[in-house]
């Protein structure tokens, strides 16, 4: 039963359209987590205590997308290594993440890639953080970091042509953890700013 | 809501450069214009 005192600690609840500062809107999304039942979901909850990193991607099979995931793959113990985990996303089905992912590197697949892919079938996610194509149905290449308390700290969004940078990706990760302010260009291992 | 890939919304906003006339986006036109918004002045970062 709840009591509206007024004082008690509210909750904060997700805006319709996801903001930095704000908490990060919800999903719970089938994914390739088990790659031979394709029964695992990845929740946003699951990852409470921990750095995410969503990176959504337009479409499966295609080109500048196999670079992108391999690259965050290639990289995930770094990001693991300061408790950073990575979810890529894009509005494909899990049948056809999991046929991409048992295709091949040299055939343009992404056989190896070690961190999840989930499937926004509908858009229903890309559309809250508003980068959903709506005539092609498909993502724009976002991506978004939540920190451990569920806090959406980080958006950038390139068009369909351009990759994304693990470097810099790493970069605004790990100045975030110093939970200070860090000047322009700063590099991990230099000072914050003080007031 | 405005989305990459969208057309720019144009703007006219006073600057500190030129007090006489206003910076107006489609002035731009055939220029690549990087827009960084920050919070406040006076502040560190």
């Amino acid at each position: 039963m709840s009591t509206a005192t007024g004082t008690a600690t509210e909750t904060q609840t997700a805006p319709t359209i996801a903001k930095v500062g704000q908490p990060a809107p919800d999903f719970n999304m089938p994914s390739t987590k088990n790659i031979d039942t394709l029964a695992e979901n990845v929740k946003l909850s699951d990852y409470k205590g921990k750095w995410l990193i969503l990176l959504f991607y337009p479409l499966d099979f295609t080109f500048v997308c196999p670079t992108e995931l391999i690259h965050f793959s290639d990289r995930l113990d770094e990001l693991n290594g300061i408790g950073a985990e990575v979810i890529g996303v894009s509005t494909d089905s899990v049948h056809s993440h999991r046929a991409w992912l048992r295709t091949p590197v040299d055939k343009n697949g992404i056989e190896g890639v070690k961190y999840p892919i989930a499937s926004d079938v509908g858009g229903k996610l890309a559309r809250q953080y508003n980068i959903l194509v709506d005539e092609a149905n498909i993502a724009l290449r976002g991506l978004f970091i939540i920190d451990p308390e569920g806090i959406l700290q980080y958006s950038v969004v390139h068009s369909l042509n351009i990759g994304r940078s693990v470097d810099e990706t790493l970069r605004v990760l790990q100045g975030l953890q110093t939970g200070g302010l860090c000047a322009a260009d700063w590099s991990p291992g230099q000072e914050n700013l003080k007031v | 809501m405005l989305q990459v890939g969208d057309n720019a919304p144009d703007f006219e906003l006073k600057s500190h450069l030129d007090k006489d006339r206003k910076v107006k986006l489609s002035d731009l036109r055939g220029k690549n214009v990087v827009i960084a918004f920050y919070p406040l002045d006076w502040t560190p970062v």
